[in-house]
C-alpha cells in the first residue's frame, strides 16, 4: 500500500528560524531521506516552491479564476510530500511520524494520505 | 516466538509488528556485529521484541518506540556478553576490551556504521555455502522481518519446514565458520551475484504466483522490491543492483494488466498498457539509466534484462516496440549467459523484427535442446512462427505439442484453440487464408 506523507507549515514559522535552524533541518530532512531509502520503503518525494510562487485555479461563475500566492487566508501550506510504500498503516504512521516536520511544534506537522488505487 | 503480524487483533500489537517491520533487520545487524553471531542476534533481538510488547501493552506506546526497542536490545547484548565474560575468566581482558569498544559502538552507531553492518547480514544470510532454500528464508527472515509462519505461507510450505531451512542454514554458517564481515574486493562481485539471486528468486516467486492465491505470494514481490531499494542504497556504484532493481520495478509495473477479468494471464504484447503502473515505470527506467552510467566492464545480465523489460516499458503501443533492439539485448544476454530460454526469446524478438522465416532458423536448433524437451512454449513460439509463414497444418501439430506438455488447464485450452483455428485456416485456399482469417463471421 502506498502513502503520502504531506509536509505542513506555518510559511511565517520557517521565516523565524536561524540560518543554523534552517542547515539542521536541512541536514534532519535529508537523514530522514536516506532512512526512508535504507529502509526500501521510499518512491518518491520533493520539497515544493514557496506559496507566493504558487497559484489557485478555479471557476466561478462560468469563468476562470486565477488566485496568486501567497494564499494569505490559510496560515498552513503544503511545503513538500514523501510517497512511501509499507506493509501497514501502522507502518505508514510510524516513517511519518519520524519525518522531521512532526517534530518542530505547532508551527509545522505532516498529513499522512492513503494513496487510492484506481481500479481500472 | 510471538512476533505478532500486521494483521493482530489488538493495536499495540499492530503497533509493534510495524516497528518490527522497520527496526528488526538494523537491530539484528548491529547486534551481530557485537556478538560475532547471527544466531545470538536474532534470539536477543526477538527477546528484546517481546520485552518491548509487554512494557508497551502494561504502559502504552512510548514516543520512540525504534529507539526504545534498539535500547532494550543493546542491554541484552550487554549482559550476553558480561555473561560470556564471566564464563571465560581467562578471556577477560580481552572481553573487557571488548565490551568497552562494544558501549562506544553502540553510542557512535552513525548511519553509515548501520549501514554496514546492514549490508554484511545481507552477505551473510545470502552467503553460497548456504542452500538456496535455506538463504531465501534466512534473507526473508534476517532482512525482511517476516516470520517463519508468513515465510511458510508465502512459499506454500509448513512453518516447520521454514523453520528447519533456517536452523540449517544457520548451523551451515557456523561449521563453515563464515566470518561476520563484508567480503573481500576479489570476492564481492561472485558474493553480490548470490544476493541478487536470492532477491530475484523472491520476486519471481511471488510474479509467478498465480491470482487468487493467499496474499502472502505476491506480497513477495514487495518483500523483493524493498529489499532491492535497500541494497540500491547501501552500494549506489554497483550496476547490477541498480539493474536488477530496474527490471523488478518494471516487471512490478505491469502487475495489474497481467491477468485477465478471469485470472488468465493476459500475455505482455496483449496488455492494456494504461493498467500499467506509471510510478514503478519512472522509477524502473531512472533505475536502467542509473545502472547504464555505472557498467564497468561491459554490462551484467541482469542490466541487459532490465533494458529489455525497459523496450517494453517505453513503447506505448505493443506495435511501437524496438524489436531489433531487443533482439540484439537477447544476443548480447546469450553471450554472457546464454540459455535455451534466452535464445527462444531471441527467436521471437528476431522473428518481430526480421520476419517468421529468421525467428524459425533460431528456433528449429532449439528442437534437439534437452533442457527444453518439456517446455510448452518452445512449440508454442514455433507454432507462431510457422503459422505467420502459411504453414498452418505443422503449426497446429506444434501447438498441440504445447498443449500436451503444459500443466496449466487455462493455457492448455488457449493452445488447443490456437490449434483450432490453425487447423481452420489450413483448410482454406492458401491464397485467401489471410482475408478470411480477418472476417470470419460465419459460424460454420
Amino acid at each position: 500500500m502506498r502513502y503520502i506523507v504531506l509536509v505542513g507549515h506555518d510559511e511565517k514559522g520557517g521565516k523565524a528560524m536561524s540560518p543554523e535552524q534552517h542547515q539542521a533541518l536541512f541536514a534532519a530532512y535529508q537523514k530522514y531521506e536516506a532512512d526512508l531509502k535504507q529502509a526500501g520503503v521510499f518512491l518518491g518525494g520533493e520539497p515544493l516552491k514557496g506559496s507566493d510562487q504558487g497559484v489557485r485555479i478555479s471557476r466561478e461563475g462560468g469563468k476562470r479564476k486565477l488566485l496568486d500566492g501567497p494564499f494569505s487566508e490559510s496560515k498552513e501550506i503544503i511545503g513538500g510530500y514523501f510517497v512511501l510504500e509499507v506493509k501497514s498503516r501502522d507502518e505508514a504512521v510510524e516513517w511519518a511520524a519520524r519525518c522531521p516536520a512532526a517534530e518542530l511544534g505547532a508551527w509545522s506537522y505532516v498529513e499522512l494520505r492513503e494513496i487510492q488505487e484506481i481500479p481500472r | 516466538m510471538s512476533v505478532p503480524d500486521a494483521h493482530s487483533a489488538d493495536s499495540v500489537g499492530r503497533v509493534a509488528a510495524a516497528i518490527w517491520r522497520i527496526e528488526s533487520a538494523k537491530l539484528i545487524a548491529v547486534l551481530a556485529r557485537l556478538l560475532r553471531s547471527v544466531d545470538l542476534a536474532e534470539e536477543l533481538a526477538q527477546d528484546a521484541f517481546v520485552e518491548a510488547l509487554e512494557s508497551w501493552r502494561k504502559n502504552g506506546i512510548p514516543d520512540n518506540p525504534g529507539g526504545w526497542l534498539m535500547t532494550a536490545g543493546r542491554h541484552r547484548a550487554l549482559d550476553a556478553l558480561r555473561h560470556t565474560r564471566r564464563a571465560e575468566r581467562k578471556h577477560e581482558q580481552i572481553e573487557r576490551e571488548r565490551q568497552s569498544s562494544i558501549a562506544a559502538d553502540f553510542d557512535e552507531a552513525s548511519d553509515d556504521v548501520i549501514g554496514d553492518d546492514l549490508l554484511r547480514l545481507m552477505f551473510v544470510a545470502c552467503h553460497p555455502v548456504v542452500s538456496q532454500e535455506g538463504r531465501v528464508a534466512l534473507t526473508l527472515r534476517l532482512l525482511g522481518g517476516l516470520t517463519t509462519v508468513e515465510i511458510g505461507r508465502a512459499f506454500l510450505v509448513p512453518e516447520a519446514t521454514v523453520a528447519q531451512r533456517i536452523t540449517r542454514a544457520k548451523r551451515t554458517l557456523a561449521e563453515q565458520r563464515i566470518a561476520y564481515e563484508l567480503p573481500q574486493a576479489a570476492d564481492l562481485p561472485a558474493r553480490l551475484e548470490s544476493v541478487l539471486e536470492v532477491i530475484y528468486l523472491v520476486f519471481n516467486e511471488g510474479y509467478l504466483a498465480s491470482a487468487g492465491d493467499d496474499w502472502m505470494r505476491p506480497a513477495l514481490c514487495e518483500d523483493a522490491l524493498r529489499l532491492g531499494r535497500t541494497l540500491a542504497q547501501l552500494v549506489p556504484t554497483e550496476s547490477e543492483v541498480h539493474a536488477l532493481l530496474s527490471l523488478m520495478e518494471i516487471q512490478a509495473s505491469r502487475a495489474r494488466a497481467r491477468a485477465g477479468p478471469d485470472g488468465e494471464a493476459v500475455l505482455l504484447l496483449d496488455q492494456d498498457r494504461s493498467k500499467w503502473d506509471t510510478l514503478l515505470v519512472r522509477r524502473g527506467l531512472e533505475g536502467l539509466t542509473r545502472a547504464e552510467s555505472r557498467i564497468r566492464q561491459g554490462p551484467g545480465p541482469y542490466l541487459l534484462q532490465a533494458a529489455i523489460a525497459g523496450c517494453h516499458a517505453s513503447a506505448r503501443e505493443a506495435r511501437d516496440t524496438d524489436w531489433p533492439r531487443i533482439a540484439s539485448l537477447y544476443a548480447a544476454l546469450m553471450h554472457i549467459a546464454p540459455s535455451p530460454v534466452v535464445e527462444l526469446n531471441r527467436a521471437v524478438a528476431a522473428g518481430m523484427a526480421f520476419g517468421p522465416a529468421v525467428g524459425l532458423g533460431i528456433v528449429d536448433p532449439l528442437l534437439d535442446d534437452p533442457d527444453l524437451s518439456d517446455y510448452p512454449f518452445l512449440p508454442s513460439v514455433r507454432a507462431d512462427l510457422l503459422a505467420k509463414l502459411g504453414r498452418f497444418a505443422e503449426a497446429k501439430t506444434a501447438v498441440e505439442r504445447a498443449a500436451a506438455l503444459t500443466r496449466n488447464a487455462r493455457e492448455r485450452a488457449l493452445f488447443l484453440q490456437r490449434a483450432a483455428e490453425y487447423g481452420r485456416l489450413g483448410d482454406l485456399p492458401h491464397e485467401n487464408a489471410g482475408q478470411e482469417a480477418e472476417s470470419d463471421d460465419n459460424p460454420a
